[in-house]
């Protein structure tokens, strides 16, 4: 059975709410009646923020990130000296040397 | 001439207006009703200290961004200053100065030796990362320096900030004192996860509170909770807890709402499958074992107990009238408003007011503080009787003032804890 869905407020006009229902994630299926003049200032189901990487996606636990960034790792180990923070190391056939190169004028970084 | 507290809010344009208005209407009713010493009533009218800072953090892209935080102390003449963070947009300092009067009131009436504090910082935690998130903590706690400390200033989590931050905040401070005094200093915040000195029974410490102290008006009323039916608004921490521990006395749930909706079942729903069909569908919105209603005849529901347990402003001049129970158990804070409470005491429904209701949490923050200042770990058991106690005693405190003072249950709430400040005032006396 259903429980019966009241109407919703619209998430724009909520945002002008200064009350915490503005950052709650809740919000968009939250149906209790609420007076945009008495903004909510503490609620018992207000569900928190969700931290963004700088793209924009979820980081899903600091475990992950840290999993993914030990792969990446793991992925440029094979690579010794300037060669694993050049940005055209994979693209690169110049010869290298098997203890690594220390100096180079194509290295390039990410700046 | 400095504003009072209770002026600086009235002058606040109407959509800023909101829930602390009951409490200073009740504050000044209570003071009014007890002959409150005028200039006691003036030291509590206005905040002793307002911390605005400024300060930088570095986002991921390298750049600097400038944010504003908040820390205000009403008053800690009791104890230290405890109270939350939050984190949101709207975060302003009459928002955090109203939040730190009502924490001074809550802790005097749990009788904890505590005062009241508030703080928070005006960002959108939905747009940062993990990492951003951290160097913000991290640097208003720098920010705010002295001005918190584990015997005068204590934070716990609240809107937007957990266990995560409050680790943030424990670390960035211990790092700022002598390593001799690290250890004696991880009481700076409560509200830590357990393995980093967190209490047992945190969790479930408000709907606790709160069902000690419906056993209690039980006991006092010769009410048998066996077979009593109770319904209940929110099923979040508070809400699905006091479901959950008032389900062995043999109470029957009747009725629950939420933010998805409301469900009713006069049979009986099973707290504990309730649960867990929350937990997975975020909302009680579908439960098979119970019919859909609508808000009005949620609040219509024939029951023996109510217990609010979402927000703010639910039990108004249009609510308050469909009630049809003997007891209001409030979870939640400022569930009622003026007219609501008006209405309930005309029908002669019975009210444990939030204030009393729901101090199991700080409660338990206090017994946090205290295992870390004393370098103990208690069993959950032995959390759950001091918490026992703690609410009978404040809940005979309450009934005795209110029946001393032929008042209501909240006022008498109110002049418990006027009467606990003041007489301090009068002990002590002002300075020089």
């Amino acid at each position: 059975m259903d429980a019966v869905v009241r109407k919703i407020a619209p998430k724009k006009e909520e945002n002008k709410n200064p009350g915490i229902c503005a950052s709650c994630k809740n919000l968009n299926f939250c149906t209790y009646p609420r007076n945009q003049s008495r903004p909510i200032m503490q609620c018992e189901e207000f569900l928190g923020f969700e931290p963004r990487t700088k793209q924009g996606k979820k980081v899903v636990s600091l475990r992950l990130y840290q999993a993914k960034t030990r792969k990446k790792e793991k992925e440029l180990s094979q690579y010794k000296g300037l060669c694993r923070y050049c940005v055209n190391c994979e693209q690169c056939t110049l010869p290298r040397s098997e203890g690594g190169v220390w100096i180079c004028d194509e290295y390039m970084d990410e700046e | 001439m400095e504003l009072a507290i209770a002026d600086k809010i009235t002058q606040k344009p109407a959509i800023k207006r909101n829930v602390y208005e009951n409490v200073t209407q009740q504050f000044n009713k209570a003071s009014d009703l007890m002959d409150l010493d005028p200039d006691i009533r003036k030291i509590l009218a206005t905040t002793t200290n307002e911390i605005i800072v400024h300060f930088p953090a570095i986002m991921d892209n390298g750049r600097i961004e400038m944010f504003t935080g908040y820390r205000v102390q009403h008053n800690n003449v009791l104890g230290p200053y405890k109270g939350g963070l939050r984190y949101h947009p709207a975060v302003d300092i009459d928002e955090v100065r109203a939040l730190a009067t009502w924490m001074t009131w809550k802790c005097a009436i749990a009788g904890i030796p505590f005062g009241g504090a508030k703080g928070g910082i005006a960002f959108d935690p939905s747009k940062h990362s993990f990492g951003e998130m951290e160097r913000i903590t991290r640097r208003f706690t720098y920010a705010l320096n002295g001005n918190i400390g584990p015997e005068y200033d204590i934070p716990a989590p609240d809107v937007n900030t957990n266990s995560q931050i409050m680790a943030w905040i424990l670390d960035t401070y211990l790092s700022s004192v002598t390593p001799q005094e690290r250890n004696r200093s991880i009481h700076i915040v409560t509200g830590k996860p357990i393995a980093s000195g967190g209490s047992q029974g945190r969790d479930k410490a408000t709907g606790q509170g709160t069902v000690f102290c419906i056993e209690q008006w039980a006991k006092d009323k010769n009410f048998d909770l066996n077979n009593a039916t109770y319904m209940i608004q929110g099923f979040g921490n508070v809400g699905s807890w006091a479901a959950k521990l008032l389900k062995p006395f043999g109470s029957k749930l009747v009725a629950v709402e939420d933010h998805t909706g409301a469900i009713s079942n006069p049979e009986g729903i099973d707290p504990d499958k309730l649960a867990i069909y929350v937990k997975e569908r975020k909302g009680v919105h579908g439960y098979p074992a119970a019919e859909p209603v609508d808000h009005e005849s949620f609040f219509k529901t024939k029951a023996d107990i109510f217990i609010p347990a979402a927000l703010e402003n639910q039990i108004t001049a249009e609510t308050a009238p469909l009630l049809n129970v003997k007891l209001v158990a409030e979870g939640a804070n400022g569930p009622t408003d003026i007219e609501g409470d008006g209405i309930l005491q005309e029908k002669n429904i019975d009210l444990l007011p939030d204030i009393l209701c729901n101090g199991g949490g700080v409660i338990v923050s206090y017994f946090e503080w205290l295992q870390n200042k004393r370098s103990e770990s208690w069993e959950l058991e032995e959390v759950d009787e001091r918490l026992r106690k703690k609410v009978i005693n404040a809940y005979k405190k309450v009934k005795n003032t209110s029946q001393e003072f032929n008042t209501d249950w909240r006022t008498g709430a109110y002049i418990v804890a006027l009467s606990s400040i003041q007489e301090v005032y009068r002990t002590r006396g002002i300075f020089p």
